[in-house]
């Protein structure tokens, strides 16, 4: 997954108002290909079997483009990540009572993504963690993650990789813990050309961080709020 | 998807918290967030969060700076600095270290400031308050030992929702016996807020960090945590006050799941909760510190008398009603009742002058309604509140639908009648049937008077009926009720409405 930031001048509100709509086929995909790993885990920290889980979230993705659910998305609470979690969870609960495992995944044509490594992240999840804060968890590491890519490929454009891969650590470190000489040496640059290319990692950093969650967001006064609320749930 | 690692027990160079497989970018997220975005304790007279970040020491690096301790786990960063679990290898006992961020360090004022703060700190002794055990500096690095508290922070609780509002009236009345405390030593806290606010595994609450914000800004210096700050501490002044709107915040948060907006919304508007403790709350974030609770003390009365209301009722926690006295009311309900059969009785023959008669007893009988619905609800609200079907507000209500309201007007005697001896039975008394049936009787007199007073012998007729029944069952019920209450051990909830 890269570059989706660079790709997607519209809010993910509006992506799923196009998803909603007739030709809503590649948003959907998109959709899904970004948020299919929260739910997949959150169920299976609600007690589900990995191809149950599988079922499931294919299941919901197809339940949705099917019914055209996004249509009548509850725009008023204003978070996507809101939103998803509370719709996954209803259908979770009626799929469970109807319990027709079979149904569900058997015959409608498959959302392509990669839901094999689903397991293998699963595994070093959280443990301990009850199944909404796993989810939050994800969705706000799927948001860093997306970041982390698009300047990734911001500098893979501009190719200077190299540089992006040995400063990113110092994303993580406090100003006085880097060790802006080693990195200068690694990189054959300056001390000081160091020091400036961090501060202008973290800058950006910040801001695409904050782009990518303003795009979960249908009003714009829920930013502090939604990030600081991620902050913490990282933090844990 | 997400950058893998090869090695799945890779962990965080920085915090040493374990790292998933799937961390972005290799990156440790925990970290990347406090370093970039995290809201935290605002540096001295900054307005923004420290944008660096506390430095931080590996637990080997902590292990070499204070050999006399076993550096064991990294527990958290708070925009002061970080703790970490250690033992205390003398004493063989688990603390806690806060590492202060090495930012205060250039920062002449500081060392003396540091030293003046913990040694104020360390003797504060209080159940509800993280004790500071030692304190010191290491190699360029301010560092206080306190006690170890196995539990859990008021913020991670809030991760899982807002508070029942029982959990989080409870957590009031120890907070403000704390600040009690450390306020008549002259020492504010200045950053009360879910993180600094403890529970052990015993339920008990303790404040940590206290003084860490005065330790690290001079007085008048702005500290603090954004939406936990009074509005006067964003301008630099914090007294007592500030800490106890800090508080008043944290008790919205519990309750609402939400902070208090500029128009601070009520709790009860947002949540089911009592209108008492919108009061309470309300009155604690006062944006002028005049209106507030003066006190911590005044706080905590409060707060302690509130939950107290909506538990069962106690034999000493609840005070003795008042015994109903229903004569003035009969009285004017007399007058009333016989007004009307006096225009009955003229009305057979001269129908104006029965109404000139009903013009003029109209204002005595509005007093006798007015007094029959005080004597009514003092009724009801002398009966517990568990054998209550209803409350005034609906009961008034229900008056104005149409239909419903003769619906209502009858099943209101009834259903008290039927309250007050499911109590009795309760308190092992035998029910009393008449009083059911007095009210039934009751109840379709009053439907009946009302759709027929139009005609002048119904007047005669329910005007007698109605003075009869009512002298019967008010007589019977304010005998019973009194007799409950007075002598009754259980008391009633008559404090609450």
């Amino acid at each position: 997954m890269t570059g989706t930031g660079a790709s997607f001048p519209v809010t993910r509100w509006s992506l799923v108002q196009v998803a909603a709509g007739n030709e809503g086929g590649e948003a959907l995909e998109r959709i899904c290909r970004d948020y299919w790993y929260p739910l997949y885990a959150f169920a299976r920290r609600s007690g589900n079997s990995p191809a149950d889980s599988e079922d499931l979230t294919q299941g919901f993705f197809h339940r949705m483009l099917e019914k055209g659910w996004l249509a009548h998305a509850e725009r008023e609470k204003g978070r996507l990540r809101t939103y998803m979690l509370t719709a996954f969870h209803r259908y979770m609960t009626k799929e469970w009572r109807r319990g027709n495992a079979e149904c569900r995944g058997g015959k409608m044509e498959r959302v392509c993504f990669e839901m094999a490594c689903g397991e293998i992240r699963y595994a070093t999840a959280h443990p301990g963690m009850v199944a909404e804060a796993l989810f939050d968890r994800q969705w706000a590491l799927e948001l860093m993650e997306r970041t982390l890519s698009g300047l990734r490929s911001d500098f893979e454009n501009t190719g200077k990789i190299q540089q992006y891969e040995v400063l990113k650590e110092a994303l993580m470190m406090p100003h006085g813990a880097i060790d802006y000489s080693a990195l200068a040496a690694r990189l054959s640059m300056s001390e000081g050309a160091v020091r400036v290319a961090v501060h202008r990692l973290r800058k950006r950093f910040r801001a695409k961080f904050r782009e990518e969650v303003a795009d979960t967001l249908e009003h714009d006064g829920d930013l502090e709020s939604e990030l600081s609320y991620l902050a913490q749930v990282l933090s844990r | 998807m997400g950058t893998m690692n090869d090695s799945n027990t890779l962990n965080c160079p920085q915090c040493g918290m374990k790292l998933a497989a799937d961390v972005p970018g290799g990156l440790c997220p925990r970290c990347v967030m406090a370093m970039n975005l995290s809201p935290e304790t605002l540096q001295t007279g900054a307005s923004h969060p420290i944008s660096g970040g506390p430095a931080q020491l590996s637990l080997k690096t902590l292990q070499e700076k204070l050999p006399q301790f076993e550096a064991l786990e990294f527990l958290g960063r708070g925009g002061m600095g970080m703790v970490y679990k250690a033992r205390q290898k003398a004493l063989d006992r688990e603390v806690a270290i806060k590492v202060l961020a090495s930012e205060w360090q250039g920062d002449s004022g500081f060392a003396a400031r540091f030293e003046r703060e913990a040694k104020t700190l360390a003797q504060m002794s209080h159940p509800n308050i993280v004790t500071v055990h030692d304190f010191g500096e290491a190699d360029g690095f301010f560092y206080i030992v306190m006690e170890y508290i196995d539990g859990v922070n008021l913020r991670s609780l809030l991760h899982e929702g807002k508070l029942a509002p029982e959990q989080a009236l409870a957590i009031v009345p120890p907070v403000c016996a704390a600040l009690e405390y450390a306020h008549a030593k002259g020492v504010v806290h200045r950053d009360i807020k879910p993180e600094n606010l403890l529970l052990d595994r015993d339920g008990r609450v303790k404040i940590a960090d206290f003084g860490i914000a005065t330790m690290v800004g001079t007085a008048g210096e702005k500290s603090g945590t954004p939406p936990y700050m009074a509005p006067e501490q964003e301008r630099g002044h914090a007294d007592r006050r500030a800490d106890i709107y800090a508080l008043g915040v944290v008790l919205y948060e519990m309750l609402t799941g939400e902070h208090p907006t500029t128009e601070v919304v009520a709790p009860s508007q947002k949540v089911q909760v009592d209108v008492k403790i919108d009061e309470m709350v309300l009155r604690a974030l006062e944006r002028e510190p005049e209106r507030r609770y003066q006190t911590a003390a005044e706080f905590r009365t409060v707060a302690e008398t509130l939950p107290r209301a909506s538990e069962p009722p106690s034999a000493n926690a609840m005070p003795i009603q008042r015994p109903i006295n229903w004569i003035p009311a009969l009285v004017l309900w007399s007058f009333s009742d016989l007004a009307f059969v006096l225009a009955g009785v003229v009305g057979l023959y001269d129908s104006d002058a029965s109404s000139q008669i009903i013009w003029l007893a109209l204002p005595v009988a509005v007093c006798a309604l007015v007094l029959a619905s005080i004597l009514h609800y003092r009724c009801w609200k002398a009966i517990p509140e568990r054998f209550r079907t209803t409350t005034p507000a609906k009961a008034i209500g229900f008056l104005f639908i149409p239909l419903f309201n003769f619906y209502w007007a009858f099943t209101s005697w009834p259903k008290l009648a039927e309250g007050i001896n499911r109590w009795r039975e309760e308190e092992g008394r035998p029910p009393r049937k008449a009083l059911p049936a007095l009210a039934t009787i009751y109840a379709i007199l009053f439907v009946c008077g009302w759709t027929l007073a139009w005609i002048p012998e119904c007047d005669i007729v329910f005007g007698l009926a109605d003075l009869t029944v009512f002298i019967l069952l008010y007589r019977l019920l304010v005998k019973l009720i009194n007799g409950m209450s007075s002598s009754s051990a259980q008391g009633t909830a008559c404090d609450r409405l």
